[in-house]
This record gives C-alpha cells, structure tokens and sequence, in this order.
C-alpha cells in the first residue's frame, strides 16, 4: 500500500494542478488575458461598449505538468522495482 | 443665373461636408485588436494593443473615408512566453523586420445604414510581413459628435469601428502549407477601435 501511494502521489498531485487550472490541453502559460467590455463613452453604454484587454502574470497548468507527474510516478515504479529485486538478491545470497 | 443658384445651394453642404481626420491612437489605450486560430489541436489566441494610424471620415460622403489603421506587429501577445517568442521571431512574423502590419483604406462599398450607425465593405490594402493584398472587410462605423470630451476630456468627436474578419496567413507567405495542425491557416480577428478627432 505504501509503494502504491509513493508512485501514485506525483501523478494525482500533479493531475489535481492541471485540473484546479482549468484541465488545459495547451502548454504552461505565464500570464492571462483578462477581458472586460468597457463603455466607449464614460457613464453611457448605450453608445456601444469596447473590449478592454488585462494581461496579468500569472502561471497557468498546460499539458506538461500531468505529463512530468506520470514521468516521475514512473520513475518511483522503477526505482521502487529495482531496489525489491536487490533485496530480493540480497536475501538469496545471504548477504 | 441657375449656375449661381446651384452653387450657392451646394455652397453651404460643401462646408458642412468637410472630412475629419480622426486618430486611432488612443490615449485612454484601450483600442485592441483581437486574434485566434482554431487548428484541430491547438487553439491560439491573443490580442494586439499597439494601434495607430488615421482615418478622414465625412458625414455627409462616408464613400470617400480614407486611411490606414497600423497595428505594432510587436503588441502581439499570447499567454505562452515560448510561443509568443515563435510568433515574433524569423520564420513567422519576423517582428523586427516586418514591424508593421498595416490596413490602408481606400473607400467604403455597400453602405447601409442602421441607427446611429453605417455598416459598409471597407475596400482596402493589408500589409503584412511585406505582403500587400486587396481586401474588402465588413464594417461598422458609428460617428459621436461632440463626445470626445466625455471620453478623453478633449473637446471634439469620436468614430468608433467595429469588424470582425479573417485573414489567412498563407496569402501572406507566413510558413505556408506548415504546421496546419497546430497552427490554424484562418487568423479571426475583432477590431473595435475610437478614433478621436479634437476640434483644433
């Protein structure tokens, strides 16, 4: 149970991140654009309304971060197969 | 004797008809353009704020509006830093070669009016990454007398233009026929654009 956890955690924890973000397919984002229809004239919309355009820097989650959670929850299974094969080893020879 | 008389009829219209230039550069910097391309697996969208250029618009003739609306091929942004790099650099728009991407407006087609508006076909050049091609783009064109001065606190009037329309890039020899993918050929763009015209 706890070798499941350890190569799990990277992957849920990173899915959470990309999900929270808004599940982007698109890559990692450092800003966003805010916009917001302001009226052309000051106090009176009904003479039309423009858009107005915001960036703010911020990061956003892409694609890669879920991708780079399974690369090391991966990583932790292979590491975590190896080191019970060497202690498997170990055993059988008597050391 | 009637010669006389038409021209003093026509006399007071053509000093009412007199074309305003108005300036896009706007001081309150909201004037934005806006652009995305829906490829089938990415979606890219961004916006532009790095407009100028001048626009003649008269009343009583809007056939005869004239100008060029620039927009600083630099202002164009995106949420990726990486992309945005790509955008900007050699292969794509070539920023600082190409500086500016430029619509020169010869006259208004089809016009109609609606309101307190005029939509039209507005006949003209666009220029981009030295690439000029004619197109005729549909527009909204709503004059404000008097109503700078509630917006820029400037006496004088506003124009205000609206379009939506595509371009594409391969008519501009931008990476023609690549990365159609990701990349989607049709580039939409939205103006919704104030020009100001202070009375001197």
């Amino acid at each position: 149970m706890k070798k499941i956890i350890s190569i799990a955690t990277p992957l849920i924890l990173t899915l959470g991140m990309w999900t929270y973000d808004g599940a982007r397919l698109a890559f990692w984002a450092t800003s966003i654009e805010i916009r917001e229809e302001v009226p052309v004239v000051d106090g009176m919309p009904e003479l039309g309304t423009q858009t107005k355009v915001t960036w703010l820097d911020q990061f956003v989650c892409g694609i890669e971060t879920p991708l780079i959670g399974a690369f090391l929850s991966f990583i932790i299974f292979i590491f975590l197969m190896y080191k019970k094969r060497f202690e498997k080893s170990s055993l059988l020879n008597g050391n | 004797m009637k010669i006389y008389r038409i021209l003093l009829f026509l006399l007071p219209v053509t000093l009412l008809g007199e074309s305003k230039s108005f300036d896009f550069k706007d001081a309150k910097g909201v004037n934005t353009v806006i652009f995305q391309m829906d490829a089938l697996l990415e979606s890219i969208n961004g916006s532009a704020g790095g407009v100028s250029g001048h626009v003649s618009f008269d009343v009583q003739d809007p056939k005869n509006t004239k100008g060029s609306i620039i927009l600083e091929a630099a202002s164009l942004r995106v949420d990726n830093p990486v992309l945005q790099e790509h955008m900007h650099g050699e292969d794509w728009l070539n920023v600082s070669k190409f500086p500016q991407i430029e619509f020169s407006l010869s006259n208004l087609e089809k016009i109609t009016v609606d309101g307190p508006s005029i939509r039209a076909e507005a006949e003209g050049k666009m220029s981009i990454r030295n690439v000029t091609m004619k197109m005729l783009i549909p527009v909204e064109i709503t004059y404000l007398p008097n109503m700078l001065e509630k917006r820029n606190k400037v006496p004088g009037d506003l124009l205000i233009v609206r379009s939506k329309f595509k371009v594409k890039r391969d008519d501009f020899g931008i990476k023609p026929g690549e990365y159609l993918d990701k990349v989607a050929n049709d580039i939409e763009i939205s103006i919704n654009l104030a020009g100001a015209c202070p009375i001197k």
